[in-house]
Protein backbone atom coordinates (compact mmCIF):
# COMPACT_ATOMS: atom_id res chain seq x y z
CA UNK A 1 0.00 0.00 0.00
CA UNK A 2 1.62 3.17 -1.12
CA UNK A 3 1.15 6.68 0.72
CA UNK A 4 -1.17 8.00 -1.64
CA UNK A 5 -3.26 5.61 -4.06
CA UNK A 6 -5.45 7.78 -6.79
CA UNK A 7 -7.58 5.04 -8.46
CA UNK A 8 -9.68 5.68 -12.05
CA UNK A 9 -9.86 9.00 -10.87
CA UNK A 10 -12.61 11.15 -13.27
CA UNK A 11 -13.76 14.41 -12.52
CA UNK A 12 -16.62 15.84 -15.30
CA UNK A 13 -17.66 19.82 -15.27
CA UNK A 14 -20.76 18.99 -16.90
CA UNK A 15 -19.33 17.58 -19.91
CA UNK A 16 -16.10 18.73 -19.76
CA UNK A 17 -14.08 15.67 -18.82
CA UNK A 18 -11.07 17.24 -17.03
CA UNK A 19 -9.66 14.36 -15.59
CA UNK A 20 -10.35 11.16 -17.29
CA UNK A 21 -9.22 7.52 -15.41
CA UNK A 22 -5.80 8.98 -13.70
CA UNK A 23 -4.35 5.74 -11.76
CA UNK A 24 -1.08 6.88 -10.25
CA UNK A 25 0.36 5.97 -6.62
CA UNK A 26 2.80 8.07 -4.31
CA UNK A 27 5.35 6.70 -2.30
CA UNK A 28 6.19 8.32 1.35
CA UNK A 29 9.31 10.59 1.31
CA UNK A 30 9.05 11.52 -2.37
CA UNK A 31 9.01 14.49 -4.46
CA UNK A 32 6.26 13.66 -7.48
CA UNK A 33 6.37 16.38 -9.93
CA UNK A 34 2.70 16.81 -12.42
CA UNK A 35 3.42 18.64 -15.12
CA UNK A 36 1.19 18.95 -18.53
CA UNK A 37 0.27 22.06 -21.04
CA UNK A 38 -2.93 24.54 -19.83
CA UNK A 39 -5.77 22.59 -19.05
CA UNK A 40 -4.14 19.06 -19.11
CA UNK A 41 -6.23 18.53 -15.26
CA UNK A 42 -3.42 18.92 -13.00
CA UNK A 43 -5.37 21.88 -10.69
CA UNK A 44 -8.11 19.70 -11.11
CA UNK A 45 -6.10 16.54 -9.62
CA UNK A 46 -4.73 18.76 -6.95
CA UNK A 47 -8.29 20.32 -6.01
CA UNK A 48 -9.70 16.04 -5.82
CA UNK A 49 -7.04 15.13 -3.43
CA UNK A 50 -7.16 18.22 -1.20
CA UNK A 51 -10.82 17.52 -0.98
CA UNK A 52 -12.17 20.90 -2.90
CA UNK A 53 -13.87 18.71 -5.49
CA UNK A 54 -15.48 15.21 -4.83
CA UNK A 55 -14.24 12.77 -7.92
CA UNK A 56 -17.08 11.77 -10.54
CA UNK A 57 -15.81 8.25 -10.67
CA UNK A 58 -12.25 6.68 -8.89
CA UNK A 59 -11.20 7.02 -4.80
CA UNK A 60 -8.07 8.35 -3.52
CA UNK A 61 -6.72 6.77 -0.84
CA UNK A 62 -4.46 8.13 1.87
CA UNK A 63 -2.11 6.23 4.02
CA UNK A 64 -4.36 3.42 3.41
CA UNK A 65 -7.01 4.30 5.50
CA UNK A 66 -8.81 7.72 4.74
CA UNK A 67 -10.92 7.95 1.63
CA UNK A 68 -10.60 11.02 0.67
CA UNK A 69 -13.67 11.69 -0.86
CA UNK A 70 -15.54 10.60 2.46
CA UNK A 71 -13.91 13.79 4.12
CA UNK A 72 -14.22 17.52 4.35
CA UNK A 73 -11.88 19.62 3.76
CA UNK A 74 -11.26 20.68 6.83
CA UNK A 75 -10.85 17.17 7.81
CA UNK A 76 -8.47 16.21 5.08
CA UNK A 77 -6.12 18.88 6.83
CA UNK A 78 -6.33 17.68 9.67
CA UNK A 79 -4.90 13.97 8.43
CA UNK A 80 -1.96 16.00 7.07
CA UNK A 81 -2.28 16.95 3.43
CA UNK A 82 -2.05 20.90 3.00
CA UNK A 83 -2.16 22.64 -0.56
CA UNK A 84 -0.53 25.89 -1.65
CA UNK A 85 -3.17 27.87 -4.21
CA UNK A 86 -2.00 28.50 -8.20
CA UNK A 87 -3.31 31.89 -7.47
CA UNK A 88 -2.57 32.64 -3.74
CA UNK A 89 -5.04 33.23 -1.41
CA UNK A 90 -3.85 35.01 1.42
CA UNK A 91 -5.92 36.62 4.26
CA UNK A 92 -5.46 40.19 2.52
CA UNK A 93 -6.20 41.78 5.85
CA UNK A 94 -3.87 40.10 8.04
CA UNK A 95 -0.04 40.23 8.67
CA UNK A 96 1.76 37.68 7.64
CA UNK A 97 2.34 36.50 11.00
CA UNK A 98 -1.46 36.11 11.79
CA UNK A 99 -1.77 34.38 8.04
CA UNK A 100 0.34 31.70 9.41
CA UNK A 101 -1.02 31.21 12.80
CA UNK A 102 -4.01 30.06 11.17
CA UNK A 103 -2.45 27.34 9.79
CA UNK A 104 -0.59 26.48 12.74
CA UNK A 105 -3.71 27.07 14.84
CA UNK A 106 -6.25 25.00 12.97
CA UNK A 107 -4.10 22.66 10.53
CA UNK A 108 -3.86 19.72 13.50
CA UNK A 109 -6.40 19.57 15.91
CA UNK A 110 -6.55 20.46 19.47
CA UNK A 111 -3.29 23.27 19.34
CA UNK A 112 -3.01 25.54 22.01
CA UNK A 113 -2.10 29.07 21.51
CA UNK A 114 1.85 28.51 23.02
CA UNK A 115 2.29 25.60 20.39
CA UNK A 116 0.50 27.44 17.58
CA UNK A 117 3.25 30.78 18.42
CA UNK A 118 6.38 28.46 18.13
CA UNK A 119 4.96 26.78 14.47
CA UNK A 120 4.32 30.03 13.12
CA UNK A 121 8.37 31.24 14.42
CA UNK A 122 9.49 27.98 13.43
CA UNK A 123 7.91 28.18 9.91
CA UNK A 124 8.57 31.91 8.95
CA UNK A 125 12.00 31.97 10.03
CA UNK A 126 12.17 28.55 8.19
CA UNK A 127 10.89 30.75 5.01
CA UNK A 128 12.57 34.05 5.85
CA UNK A 129 9.47 35.42 6.40
CA UNK A 130 9.96 36.73 10.38
CA UNK A 131 11.47 39.74 9.83
CA UNK A 132 8.49 40.67 7.90
CA UNK A 133 5.78 39.06 10.10
CA UNK A 134 3.81 42.34 10.99
CA UNK A 135 3.46 43.71 7.54
CA UNK A 136 -0.12 43.15 6.02
CA UNK A 137 -0.79 40.23 3.79
CA UNK A 138 -2.22 42.79 1.32
CA UNK A 139 0.49 44.70 0.86
CA UNK A 140 2.80 41.65 -0.52
CA UNK A 141 4.06 41.72 -4.01
CA UNK A 142 3.70 38.44 -5.81
CA UNK A 143 7.26 36.32 -4.77
CA UNK A 144 6.06 36.66 -1.21
CA UNK A 145 2.66 36.19 -1.48
CA UNK A 146 3.82 32.72 -2.91
CA UNK A 147 6.27 32.45 -0.06
CA UNK A 148 4.05 32.93 2.33
CA UNK A 149 1.08 29.92 0.77
CA UNK A 150 3.93 28.02 1.07
CA UNK A 151 4.81 29.34 4.73
CA UNK A 152 1.08 29.05 5.73
CA UNK A 153 0.66 25.66 4.51
CA UNK A 154 3.76 24.25 5.95
CA UNK A 155 2.34 25.50 9.30
CA UNK A 156 -0.27 23.16 9.13
CA UNK A 157 2.08 20.55 9.65
CA UNK A 158 1.70 18.45 6.45
CA UNK A 159 3.00 15.25 5.77
CA UNK A 160 1.85 15.50 1.91
CA UNK A 161 2.57 18.56 0.54
CA UNK A 162 0.83 19.99 -2.93
CA UNK A 163 2.26 22.79 -4.49
CA UNK A 164 0.52 24.62 -7.36
CA UNK A 165 2.89 26.20 -9.53
CA UNK A 166 4.75 28.05 -6.72
CA UNK A 167 7.47 29.01 -9.32
CA UNK A 168 5.47 30.61 -11.72
CA UNK A 169 6.17 34.34 -12.28
CA UNK A 170 9.37 34.02 -9.83
CA UNK A 171 12.70 35.79 -11.52
CA UNK A 172 15.59 33.37 -11.51
CA UNK A 173 16.85 34.22 -8.37
CA UNK A 174 13.93 33.76 -6.34
CA UNK A 175 12.90 30.37 -8.08
CA UNK A 176 16.64 29.26 -6.96
CA UNK A 177 15.40 30.34 -3.56
CA UNK A 178 12.25 28.56 -4.09
CA UNK A 179 13.85 25.53 -5.39
CA UNK A 180 16.01 25.67 -2.35
CA UNK A 181 13.02 25.45 0.08
CA UNK A 182 11.30 23.02 -1.58
CA UNK A 183 14.43 20.65 -1.39
CA UNK A 184 14.58 21.68 2.14
CA UNK A 185 10.81 20.99 2.92
CA UNK A 186 11.46 17.23 1.93
CA UNK A 187 14.44 16.76 3.54
CA UNK A 188 12.14 17.30 6.24
CA UNK A 189 10.38 14.16 5.40
CA UNK A 190 7.06 16.02 3.64
CA UNK A 191 6.09 14.02 0.72
CA UNK A 192 5.48 16.88 -2.08
CA UNK A 193 3.30 16.92 -5.20
CA UNK A 194 4.41 19.60 -7.37
CA UNK A 195 2.80 21.13 -10.29
CA UNK A 196 5.20 23.17 -11.81
CA UNK A 197 5.68 25.22 -15.77
CA UNK A 198 9.24 25.83 -14.64
CA UNK A 199 10.93 23.17 -16.59
CA UNK A 200 14.23 23.52 -14.84
CA UNK A 201 12.79 23.84 -11.32
CA UNK A 202 10.53 20.44 -11.55
CA UNK A 203 13.13 18.47 -13.80
CA UNK A 204 15.96 19.45 -11.00
CA UNK A 205 13.56 18.95 -7.77
CA UNK A 206 11.56 15.10 -9.41
CA UNK A 207 12.25 12.30 -8.47
CA UNK A 208 9.52 11.14 -10.82
CA UNK A 209 7.56 12.68 -12.93
CA UNK A 210 3.65 12.11 -14.53
CA UNK A 211 2.94 14.39 -17.52
CA UNK A 212 -1.12 14.99 -17.80
CA UNK A 213 -2.94 15.73 -20.95
CA UNK A 214 -6.61 16.07 -22.08
CA UNK A 215 -7.05 14.89 -18.63
CA UNK A 216 -5.25 11.32 -18.91
CA UNK A 217 -1.65 10.33 -18.03
CA UNK A 218 0.33 10.07 -21.07
CA UNK A 219 3.99 9.76 -19.89
CA UNK A 220 5.74 8.69 -16.50
CA UNK A 221 9.51 8.35 -15.45
CA UNK A 222 12.45 10.13 -13.96
CA UNK A 223 12.65 13.44 -15.40
CA UNK A 224 14.98 12.25 -18.43
CA UNK A 225 12.64 9.59 -19.48
CA UNK A 226 9.71 11.90 -19.45
CA UNK A 227 11.95 15.14 -21.43
CA UNK A 228 12.82 12.14 -24.38
CA UNK A 229 9.53 10.48 -24.94
CA UNK A 230 8.15 11.81 -27.71
CA UNK A 231 4.73 11.66 -26.73
CA UNK A 232 5.35 14.27 -24.22
CA UNK A 233 7.09 16.23 -27.02
CA UNK A 234 4.56 16.05 -29.15
CA UNK A 235 2.09 17.16 -26.35
CA UNK A 236 4.36 20.28 -25.43
CA UNK A 237 5.33 21.65 -29.30
CA UNK A 238 2.23 19.77 -31.40
CA UNK A 239 3.17 17.66 -34.42
CA UNK B 1 2.86 42.06 37.49
CA UNK B 2 2.48 43.42 33.92
CA UNK B 3 2.82 47.51 33.86
CA UNK B 4 -0.42 49.38 34.02
CA UNK B 5 -0.56 51.17 30.84
CA UNK B 6 -1.80 54.84 30.24
CA UNK B 7 -4.87 53.72 27.78
CA UNK B 8 -5.37 50.89 30.80
CA UNK B 9 -5.70 53.67 33.33
CA UNK B 10 -8.01 55.37 31.28
CA UNK B 11 -10.11 53.01 30.07
CA UNK B 12 -10.64 52.30 33.86
CA UNK B 13 -11.70 55.93 34.45
CA UNK B 14 -14.35 55.86 31.53
CA UNK B 15 -15.95 52.65 33.28
CA UNK B 16 -15.72 54.73 36.97
CA UNK B 17 -17.43 57.96 35.72
CA UNK B 18 -20.31 55.88 33.80
CA UNK B 19 -20.74 53.46 37.38
CA UNK B 20 -20.45 56.90 39.48
CA UNK B 21 -22.42 59.07 36.62
CA UNK B 22 -26.09 58.38 38.45
CA UNK B 23 -25.11 59.40 41.80
CA UNK B 24 -24.10 63.06 40.78
CA UNK B 25 -26.97 63.19 38.06
CA UNK B 26 -30.64 63.13 38.25
CA UNK B 27 -32.26 63.92 35.33
CA UNK B 28 -33.98 61.18 34.21
CA UNK B 29 -33.35 62.02 30.79
CA UNK B 30 -30.07 61.54 30.60
CA UNK B 31 -30.27 58.26 32.56
CA UNK B 32 -32.36 57.35 29.82
CA UNK B 33 -30.10 58.00 26.65
CA UNK B 34 -27.28 56.21 28.77
CA UNK B 35 -29.58 53.45 29.16
CA UNK B 36 -30.31 53.43 25.52
CA UNK B 37 -26.50 53.90 24.64
CA UNK B 38 -25.31 50.85 26.32
CA UNK B 39 -28.52 49.13 24.61
CA UNK B 40 -27.24 50.04 21.24
CA UNK B 41 -23.81 49.47 22.15
CA UNK B 42 -24.55 46.20 23.03
CA UNK B 43 -26.73 45.06 20.11
CA UNK B 44 -24.15 46.62 17.94
CA UNK B 45 -21.60 44.54 19.13
CA UNK B 46 -23.86 41.17 18.52
CA UNK B 47 -24.03 42.10 15.15
CA UNK B 48 -20.38 42.68 14.63
CA UNK B 49 -19.51 39.33 16.38
CA UNK B 50 -21.51 37.98 13.06
CA UNK B 51 -20.85 40.84 10.17
CA UNK B 52 -17.87 42.34 11.30
CA UNK B 53 -15.48 39.35 12.23
CA UNK B 54 -17.16 36.94 10.12
CA UNK B 55 -18.04 38.90 6.71
CA UNK B 56 -21.27 37.34 7.12
CA UNK B 57 -23.53 40.49 6.68
CA UNK B 58 -26.93 40.06 8.06
CA UNK B 59 -30.31 42.75 7.21
CA UNK B 60 -32.33 40.27 9.45
CA UNK B 61 -30.83 41.08 13.39
CA UNK B 62 -34.56 42.53 14.10
CA UNK B 63 -35.45 38.69 14.25
CA UNK B 64 -32.98 38.42 17.64
CA UNK B 65 -34.11 41.45 19.32
CA UNK B 66 -37.87 40.69 19.18
CA UNK B 67 -37.73 37.13 19.94
CA UNK B 68 -35.62 38.23 23.06
CA UNK B 69 -38.03 40.59 23.78
CA UNK B 70 -41.12 38.44 23.17
CA UNK B 71 -39.57 35.77 25.31
CA UNK B 72 -39.11 38.34 28.47
CA UNK B 73 -42.53 39.32 27.92
CA UNK B 74 -44.31 36.15 27.66
CA UNK B 75 -42.76 34.54 30.19
CA UNK B 76 -43.06 37.47 32.74
CA UNK B 77 -46.55 38.26 31.77
CA UNK B 78 -47.92 34.78 30.97
CA UNK B 79 -46.10 32.47 33.55
CA UNK B 80 -44.66 35.40 36.34
CA UNK B 81 -41.14 34.67 35.73
CA UNK B 82 -38.58 37.51 37.13
CA UNK B 83 -38.00 39.27 34.47
CA UNK B 84 -34.37 39.61 34.98
CA UNK B 85 -33.80 35.72 34.97
CA UNK B 86 -35.54 35.55 31.84
CA UNK B 87 -32.39 37.89 29.66
CA UNK B 88 -30.53 34.85 29.24
CA UNK B 89 -33.27 32.57 28.48
CA UNK B 90 -33.91 35.31 25.74
CA UNK B 91 -30.42 35.46 24.83
CA UNK B 92 -30.48 31.53 24.12
CA UNK B 93 -33.75 31.15 22.21
CA UNK B 94 -32.64 33.93 19.54
CA UNK B 95 -29.56 32.01 19.48
CA UNK B 96 -31.35 28.67 18.92
CA UNK B 97 -33.43 30.78 16.41
CA UNK B 98 -30.27 31.92 14.48
CA UNK B 99 -29.14 28.14 14.45
CA UNK B 100 -32.46 26.90 12.59
CA UNK B 101 -32.28 29.68 9.85
CA UNK B 102 -28.74 29.76 9.82
CA UNK B 103 -27.71 26.14 8.69
CA UNK B 104 -29.29 26.47 5.60
CA UNK B 105 -28.91 29.93 4.82
CA UNK B 106 -25.08 29.88 5.78
CA UNK B 107 -24.51 28.24 2.93
CA UNK B 108 -25.19 30.90 0.92
CA UNK B 109 -22.21 33.35 -0.10
CA UNK B 110 -21.68 37.07 0.41
CA UNK B 111 -25.02 39.20 -1.30
CA UNK B 112 -26.68 35.99 -1.61
CA UNK B 113 -26.32 35.13 2.43
CA UNK B 114 -27.29 38.96 2.85
CA UNK B 115 -30.63 39.11 1.00
CA UNK B 116 -31.61 35.90 2.54
CA UNK B 117 -31.76 37.85 6.01
CA UNK B 118 -33.51 40.15 4.56
CA UNK B 119 -36.37 37.37 4.34
CA UNK B 120 -35.50 35.99 7.60
CA UNK B 121 -35.74 39.43 9.42
CA UNK B 122 -39.31 40.07 7.67
CA UNK B 123 -40.86 36.79 7.67
CA UNK B 124 -40.46 36.45 11.84
CA UNK B 125 -41.87 39.79 12.01
CA UNK B 126 -45.11 38.89 9.91
CA UNK B 127 -45.66 35.69 12.10
CA UNK B 128 -45.02 37.72 14.67
CA UNK B 129 -48.00 39.92 14.16
CA UNK B 130 -50.41 37.29 13.21
CA UNK B 131 -49.28 34.54 15.73
CA UNK B 132 -52.05 36.52 18.51
CA UNK B 133 -52.31 33.42 20.55
CA UNK B 134 -48.92 33.49 21.32
CA UNK B 135 -47.42 37.41 20.72
CA UNK B 136 -51.08 39.18 21.18
CA UNK B 137 -50.98 40.22 17.44
CA UNK B 138 -49.59 43.88 15.75
CA UNK B 139 -51.29 45.31 18.79
CA UNK B 140 -48.19 43.92 21.26
CA UNK B 141 -48.34 43.22 24.46
CA UNK B 142 -48.41 45.72 27.46
CA UNK B 143 -46.42 44.51 30.47
CA UNK B 144 -46.97 45.69 34.03
CA UNK B 145 -45.35 48.97 35.14
CA UNK B 146 -44.55 49.21 38.72
CA UNK B 147 -45.67 52.07 40.71
CA UNK B 148 -42.43 53.32 42.04
CA UNK B 149 -40.40 53.45 39.06
CA UNK B 150 -37.27 54.47 38.56
CA UNK B 151 -34.77 53.97 35.50
CA UNK B 152 -31.31 53.77 37.50
CA UNK B 153 -31.09 49.91 38.50
CA UNK B 154 -31.72 49.70 34.68
CA UNK B 155 -29.25 51.83 34.01
CA UNK B 156 -27.04 49.50 36.18
CA UNK B 157 -28.30 46.58 34.40
CA UNK B 158 -27.93 47.76 30.98
CA UNK B 159 -24.10 49.15 32.03
CA UNK B 160 -23.35 45.67 33.51
CA UNK B 161 -24.42 43.75 30.56
CA UNK B 162 -23.10 46.22 27.73
CA UNK B 163 -19.43 46.33 29.99
CA UNK B 164 -19.43 42.27 30.05
CA UNK B 165 -20.59 42.01 26.20
CA UNK B 166 -18.07 44.64 25.54
CA UNK B 167 -15.49 42.27 27.34
CA UNK B 168 -16.35 39.06 25.84
CA UNK B 169 -16.31 40.77 21.73
CA UNK B 170 -12.96 41.87 22.87
CA UNK B 171 -12.30 38.36 23.88
CA UNK B 172 -13.57 36.66 20.63
CA UNK B 173 -11.40 39.25 18.86
CA UNK B 174 -7.95 37.79 20.10
CA UNK B 175 -9.21 34.23 20.87
CA UNK B 176 -8.20 30.67 18.37
CA UNK B 177 -12.50 31.27 17.84
CA UNK B 178 -11.78 34.94 15.98
CA UNK B 179 -8.84 33.85 13.97
CA UNK B 180 -11.01 31.32 12.61
CA UNK B 181 -13.40 34.11 11.82
CA UNK B 182 -11.25 36.48 10.72
CA UNK B 183 -9.88 34.10 8.15
CA UNK B 184 -13.43 32.87 7.06
CA UNK B 185 -14.10 36.75 6.77
CA UNK B 186 -10.98 37.46 3.96
CA UNK B 187 -10.98 34.02 2.41
CA UNK B 188 -13.58 30.89 3.61
CA UNK B 189 -11.88 28.51 0.54
CA UNK B 190 -8.47 28.94 2.25
CA UNK B 191 -9.71 28.76 5.48
CA UNK B 192 -11.56 25.28 5.27
CA UNK B 193 -8.15 24.12 3.52
CA UNK B 194 -6.25 25.08 6.65
CA UNK B 195 -8.49 23.15 8.73
CA UNK B 196 -10.93 25.54 9.97
CA UNK B 197 -13.99 23.74 10.51
CA UNK B 198 -15.94 26.72 8.35
CA UNK B 199 -19.54 25.95 8.39
CA UNK B 200 -19.64 24.91 12.24
CA UNK B 201 -17.24 28.12 13.12
CA UNK B 202 -20.07 30.47 10.88
CA UNK B 203 -23.09 29.45 12.68
CA UNK B 204 -21.22 29.38 16.01
CA UNK B 205 -20.42 33.06 15.48
CA UNK B 206 -24.15 33.36 14.18
CA UNK B 207 -25.45 31.90 17.47
CA UNK B 208 -23.17 34.12 19.71
CA UNK B 209 -24.54 37.32 17.49
CA UNK B 210 -28.04 36.16 18.44
CA UNK B 211 -27.69 35.60 22.10
CA UNK B 212 -26.19 39.14 22.28
CA UNK B 213 -28.64 40.77 20.20
CA UNK B 214 -31.84 38.93 21.90
CA UNK B 215 -30.01 39.50 25.53
CA UNK B 216 -30.34 43.21 24.07
CA UNK B 217 -34.19 42.94 22.75
CA UNK B 218 -35.11 40.74 26.21
CA UNK B 219 -34.00 44.13 28.62
CA UNK B 220 -35.50 46.58 25.86
CA UNK B 221 -38.63 45.02 26.50
CA UNK B 222 -38.52 45.06 30.82
CA UNK B 223 -37.12 48.97 30.54
CA UNK B 224 -40.15 50.02 28.11
CA UNK B 225 -42.85 47.66 29.51
CA UNK B 226 -44.34 47.27 25.95
CA UNK B 227 -43.47 44.65 22.71
CA UNK B 228 -44.98 45.32 19.23
CA UNK B 229 -43.85 43.53 15.99
CA UNK B 230 -43.65 46.62 14.23
CA UNK B 231 -41.37 47.59 16.48
CA UNK B 232 -38.69 45.16 17.73
CA UNK B 233 -39.19 43.26 14.74
CA UNK B 234 -38.78 46.54 12.42
CA UNK B 235 -36.22 46.18 9.45
CA UNK B 236 -35.28 49.56 10.29
CA UNK B 237 -33.83 47.88 13.47
CA UNK B 238 -31.84 45.29 11.42
CA UNK B 239 -30.57 48.28 9.10
CA UNK B 240 -29.34 50.84 12.28
CA UNK B 241 -27.12 47.54 13.17
CA UNK B 242 -25.74 47.97 10.20
CA UNK B 243 -25.40 51.80 9.79
CA UNK B 244 -23.85 52.07 13.36
CA UNK B 245 -21.33 49.30 12.83
CA UNK B 246 -20.29 51.06 9.29
CA UNK B 247 -19.95 54.62 10.84
CA UNK B 248 -17.96 52.94 14.16
CA UNK B 249 -16.07 50.58 11.93
CA UNK B 250 -16.78 46.95 10.99
CA UNK B 251 -14.99 44.18 12.25
CA UNK B 252 -13.36 46.53 14.87
CA UNK B 253 -13.66 46.34 18.34
CA UNK B 254 -14.25 50.26 19.46
CA UNK B 255 -16.32 50.70 16.47
CA UNK B 256 -19.88 49.16 17.54
CA UNK B 257 -18.91 51.32 20.80
CA UNK B 258 -18.35 54.91 18.89
CA UNK B 259 -20.91 54.33 16.00
CA UNK B 260 -23.90 54.12 19.10
CA UNK B 261 -22.73 57.03 20.45
CA UNK B 262 -23.00 58.79 17.24
CA UNK B 263 -25.71 57.31 16.31
CA UNK B 264 -27.86 58.39 19.28
CA UNK B 265 -26.72 61.55 19.88
CA UNK B 266 -28.04 62.56 16.26
CA UNK B 267 -30.91 60.81 17.05
CA UNK B 268 -31.86 62.57 19.92
CA UNK B 269 -30.14 66.12 19.59
CA UNK B 270 -30.62 66.21 15.89
CA UNK B 271 -34.36 64.95 15.95
CA UNK B 272 -34.97 67.99 18.61
CA UNK B 273 -33.55 70.59 16.59
CA UNK B 274 -34.59 69.50 13.08
CA UNK B 275 -37.36 67.13 12.71
CA UNK B 276 -37.47 65.01 9.90
CA UNK B 277 -34.09 66.18 9.09
CA UNK B 278 -31.74 63.47 10.96
CA UNK B 279 -31.56 60.99 8.96
CA UNK B 280 -30.23 63.09 6.12
CA UNK B 281 -27.82 64.29 8.52
CA UNK B 282 -26.97 60.67 9.30
CA UNK B 283 -26.97 59.55 5.92
CA UNK B 284 -24.85 62.13 5.19
CA UNK B 285 -22.59 61.00 7.51
CA UNK B 286 -22.63 57.58 6.47
CA UNK B 287 -21.67 58.57 3.06
CA UNK B 288 -18.67 60.64 4.09
CA UNK B 289 -17.83 57.73 5.96
CA UNK B 290 -17.84 55.06 3.45
CA UNK B 291 -15.80 57.60 0.69
CA UNK B 292 -13.28 58.91 2.72
CA UNK B 293 -12.70 56.28 5.63
CA UNK B 294 -13.94 52.88 4.81
CA UNK B 295 -13.19 51.39 8.06
CA UNK B 296 -15.07 54.08 10.14
CA UNK B 297 -14.20 56.22 13.45
CA UNK B 298 -12.25 53.65 14.68
CA UNK B 299 -10.29 53.49 11.67
CA UNK B 300 -9.84 56.84 11.32
CA UNK B 301 -8.62 56.94 14.96
CA UNK B 302 -6.07 54.29 14.13
CA UNK B 303 -5.31 56.26 11.54
CA UNK B 304 -4.40 59.64 13.78
CA UNK B 305 -2.68 57.48 16.10
CA UNK B 306 -0.34 56.15 13.23
CA UNK B 307 0.49 59.97 12.55
CA UNK B 308 0.99 61.25 16.40
CA UNK B 309 2.95 58.10 16.51
CA UNK B 310 5.64 58.74 13.70
CA UNK B 311 5.44 62.46 14.49
CA UNK B 312 6.37 61.53 18.20
CA UNK B 313 8.95 59.00 16.75
CA UNK B 314 10.72 61.56 14.47
CA UNK B 315 10.69 64.48 17.06
CA UNK B 316 12.51 62.06 19.82
CA UNK B 317 15.55 60.56 17.82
Amino acid sequence: MAFLDVTNCTKNFGGLLAVNDVTFSVKEGELLGLIGPNGAGKTTMFNMISGVYKPTTGQIVYRGRFHIHALNTHRICHIGIARTYQVVKPFLNMTILKNVLVGAYFGKRGVLKRDATKIAQEVLEFTGLWERREEIAGSLNVPSRKRLEIARALATQPDLLLLDEVMAGLNPAETQKTMGLVKQIQERGVTIIMIEHVMQAVMGLSERIIVLNYGEIIAEGTPEEVANNPEVIKAYLGD
Amino acid sequence: MKRISKLQIFYFLIVLFLFLLPLFIHNQYVIHLGIMTFLFITIAIGWNVLGGYTGQISFGHASFFGIGAYTTAILWLRMGIHPLLTIPLGGLLAAAFGVLWGYPLLRLRGYFFAIATIGVGEATRVLASFWESLTGGSSGLTLPVPKVFSKVPFYYEMLIIAFLVFLLSVWVYHSKFGLGLFAIKDDIDASETLGINTPLYKILALALSGFIVGIGGSFYAQYIFYVEPGDVFSFEKSVNLILINIVGGVGTIFGPVFGALIFLVLQEFVLVLFPNLHLLVYGLLLVLIIIYQPNGLAGLIAFVKRKIGKKKRVGGT
